[in-house]
């Protein structure tokens, strides 16, 4: 049989067989990977590998090696000329969610008085749910354009409804817990059990978002289906019955667009109607009886009647654990404590379901799925030809995704944004900032001075506080413009293209084009780097990508690099810039490689993602996440590092006997500091003062500068030689992150891991500027 | 010690106390696992 690899660019073939096993040949059976599915190769990424797919209206990427597990048949060219024109005729509304239609007027059995209606709102990646819950909560999360985004979930009450509690959830595609994002929405619903669920569509690819609309309605719990985009379909000519869909599924339907504030009261309302009088679906049963000659609907309901007391003495919803036993979900098959009879007799029906099918138990009930959704949309959906965003993404992606283009582009885009924010923009307002700072500690050293201020108290003001947390604040203006172009990559959807090209590279090292996200979010801040990790689907991906995440330079070592470069090498400063953040990149290739080798030996998992079509950012969300990143420095600045300040001036102005000293030398500072001195000898710091910055460094790595320029009172570049200032430079880009990054490695990993990864970046940087130090001072830097 | 002296050393103790504060808020509030049933640990907890 001809299988997927072998297509031509541009052949649409019809999907015969999927091969593979376990969670992953069920997670391309819920991105509709289903044998009848007709598929178009698009294009190979620019090194052949992997490919990008369209299917059920959307793009897909699979990796070469994925691919050949697929069967395929060649498909009739005019299938899609001999479809039929439907028109729909005009329905009545069912009126569900909305008072006096579904019950009598201030009837049915509603929630006790005062009771906080719990909402889950979930819904495919990059559906909107955060936009949506933005909207409803009047909060302001971070959205992006990105599957993936959320990896966490974020609580709010919905605006004007104390009484209300909304919990927008990771991005999932079905309820087949595939990665650990998706585990946490799944059992959200389950565990949690809110009164009621918000599923978000998106209307631009209804077909893959209904399959887990149809898994949500076998929860049984009530739910209000929001059809996000609406503006997108009905400008690109396309329409949808709302009326017939809502009759169909049995819940209420709600056209919005979440981003352009459109529909939102009227889905507030259906949404806490339902909640309050917990009107649940009115089916969840969408097989059909004489399809394919029934043997699923049979099938389904066999096993249900089997597992219904099962299924109630764990309080789980029939239908569902009924599907999840067909599709041998292991999670839920050892919840239901089946006897071995029971488990033989699920199993007999369904090999009997399998033969009379002619497919297998997770192919049945995916198709069974996908069949109900074909219809439904064949009958309430008018599509537009092709939407005038994927029209421009096809364009914009033959340059940028292109075979000899993309890699170049890539090189090009990240060299501009680096030259921007360190030689132009982010420069410049440095350069503004600075003097700020300059005439503010001016002032404030005159003002002290004609007060009479105490000389203790004016040495702390002025040589601890302003030292320390002012060269720390001029770094603001940098920091924040690397933000504001990383912003724009992830909301135009580059970062998703850049996934799909890096994929053969990354998997030389032992990752997964995904990988590159927490990477490329890495060169940010490591906090949020290690946490987007939830998006890789595998444990293995996870941890290695988690530990080479400190190897790219994250935006707080920036104030050291910026510091040093300027005093010690300003005419190569541009160059030193980019040889520390490469030698970062080249320090975790090694260590990926070693990783691959010892800790994390296999292969990374498949790449199969979606691509979202290109947007242009908002201006709001990009000011937002600009905001939220100054905020957090100057809440940082103004907490840590002025705590780290304050100490580090105490203890480097008094003596053991808490006397001021004359020669910080004899400090308590120095003290401390000169134990650890004999093992940073070999590499050149062995002078108190550079470890008690390397120690306060792990607080907050801005705090490095501050320190320094307070126990060298200000004058670090003639106190300093530049071979020195080179090994501070490679100590400070490789060893162990600040204590924010480590508590996130905890979170994910374990204190075990946390621990493990600063005794590790410590003995990597210790081994590199040894390297580094010998290499200069062979080369004659002294 | 002047009036000038006790104002200074007054804003940095409120300031320094204020910073102790934000860390220690800061450091309690943790990633959800979804399980909140057997957890109960996490920021969400804390609103």
């Amino acid at each position: 049989m001809e299988t997927l690899k072998n297509i031509k660019i541009g052949e649409t073939v019809r999907v015969e067989s999927v091969g593979g096993e376990g969670a992953l040949r069920q997670h391309f059976l819920d991105m509709g990977l289903i044998p009848g599915a007709e598929v178009t190769l698009v294009k190979y990424a620019p090194m052949g590998d992997p490919m990008e797919l369209r299917l059920h209206g959307y793009e897909l990427t699979l990796r070469l090696a994925d691919a050949e597990q697929i069967g395929v048949c060649p498909v009739a060219s005019k299938k899609e000329a001999v479809k039929k024109e439907h028109r729909h005729k005009k329905s009545e509304h069912p009126g569900l969610g909305e008072g006096g239609r579904f019950h009598a007027k201030d009837d049915g059995v509603p929630l006790e008085k005062g009771t906080v209606m719990r909402f889950a709102l979930v819904g495919n990646q990059n559906s909107g749910k955060t936009t949506l819950f933005n909207r409803l909560t009047g909060s302001k999360q971070h959205v992006g354009n990105f599957p993936g985004v959320t990896v966490d979930r974020k609580d709010g009450a919905i605006k004007g409804h104390p009484d209300t509690l909304i919990t927008d959830l990771p991005g999932i595609y079905s309820m087949s817990p595939y990665s650990s994002e998706e585990i946490v929405s799944r059992n959200f619903v389950l565990n949690e059990k809110p009164h009621a669920i918000i599923n978000i569509v998106d209307v631009t690819n209804i077909e893959r978002n209904l399959y887990l609309t149809m898994q949500l309605l076998e929860m049984n719990i009530p739910m209000v289906v929001a059809l996000n985009m609406m503006d997108e379909l009905t400008s690109n000519g396309g329409t949808i019955d709302i009326n017939q869909m809502e009759r169909r599924l049995g819940v209420p339907v709600v056209p919005i667009s979440a981003a352009k504030n459109k529909g939102i009261e009227e889905l507030v309302e259906h949404a806490i109607h339902i909640a309050y009088y917990q009107e649940r679906p009115l089916r969840y049963d969408f097989c059909a009886k004489n399809e394919n000659g029934g043997a699923v609907h049979r099938c389904l309901h066999g096993i249900s009647h089997l597992i219904e007391d099962h299924a109630e003495s764990v309080d789980l919803p029939i239908r569902f654990v009924t599907s999840k036993v067909i599709e041998n979900d292991k999670l839920v098959i050892d919840k239901l404590g089946l006897d071995q009879n029971e488990l033989e007799t699920v199993e007999h029906i369904v090999s009997q379901m399998e033969k009379e099918r002619g497919l297998d138990r997770s192919s049945a009930i995916a198709d069974m799925r996908f069949s109900f959704i074909h219809r439904l949309c064949d009958d309430t959906v008018k599509k537009p030809a092709e939407s005038r965003e994927h029209i421009r993404s096809r364009r914009i992606d033959r340059f940028l995704t292109g075979k000899y283009t993309a890699i170049p582009a890539f090189i090009l885009i990240m060299g501009l944004v680096f030259f921007l924010t360190f030689n132009v923009i982010g420069a410049f307002l440095q350069g503004l900032f600075e003097t700020g700072v300059d005439k503010l500690t001016e002032h404030t050293d005159k003002a002290l001075t004609n007060a009479h201020v105490n000389e203790v108290i004016h040495d702390l003001v002025i040589d601890g506080i302003f030292a320390g947390v002012g060269s720390v604040l001029s770094f603001l203006p940098i920091i924040v413009t690397l933000f504001f172009f990383l912003s724009l990559l992830e909301d135009s959807g580059y970062i998703a293209r850049v996934a799909f090209f890096m994929d053969k590279i990354l998997r030389k090292v032992g990752l997964s084009g995904r990988s590159i996200v927490p990477l490329l979010i890495g060169f940010g801040c490591s906090v949020p780097a290690v946490m987007s990790t939830r998006t890789l689907p595998s444990e293995r991906d996870r941890k290695m990508t988690i530990l080479l995440t400190p190897f790219m330079s994250c935006t707080a070592k920036l104030p050291i690099y910026a510091f040093f470069v300027n005093a010690f090498f300003p005419k190569r400063g541009g160059l030193i810039m980019i040889g520390l953040y490469l030698l970062g990149i080249v320090s975790g290739i090694i260590a990926a490689y070693i990783f691959k080798g010892t800790l994390f030996r296999g292969e990374a998992v498949p790449f199969v993602m979606e691509l979202p079509n290109y947007r242009l950012p908002s201006a709001g969300n990009v000011l937002q996440l600009l905001w939220e990143k100054a905020k957090d420095f100057l809440q940082r600045a103004f907490s840590v590092i002025l705590i780290a300040t304050i100490a580090v001036w105490f203890l480097q102005s008094f003596d053991l006997k808490l006397n001021m000293v004359e020669d910080a030398g004899d400090s308590i500072l120095a003290k401390i500091a000169g134990i650890f001195a004999p093992i940073m000898k070999p590499v050149g710091l062995g002078d108190w003062r550079i470890l008690v910055a390397l120690i306060s460094g792990f607080m907050a790595k801005e705090s490095v500068v501050s320190t320094l320029k307070i126990l060298y009172s200000g004058d670090v570049a003639s106190a300093m030689s530049s071979l020195t200032a080179a090994c501070l430079l490679v100590f400070s880009l490789l060893y162990t992150p600040c204590v924010a990054a480590i508590a996130a490695v905890k979170r994910e990993l374990g204190k075990k891991w946390a621990l493990a990864e600063v005794v590790w970046q410590c003995a990597v940087a210790w081994l590199a500027t040894l390297v580094i130090r010998a290499i200069l001072l062979l080369i004659g830097v002294g | 010690m002047n009036i000038a002296d006790i104002v200074i050393l007054a804003v940095i103790g409120l300031a320094v106390a204020l910073a102790v504060r934000y860390i220690v808020k800061s450091s309690k509030k943790g990633g959800c696992c979804g399980d909140c049933g057997s957890c109960g640990g996490c920021s969400r907890h804390q609103q």
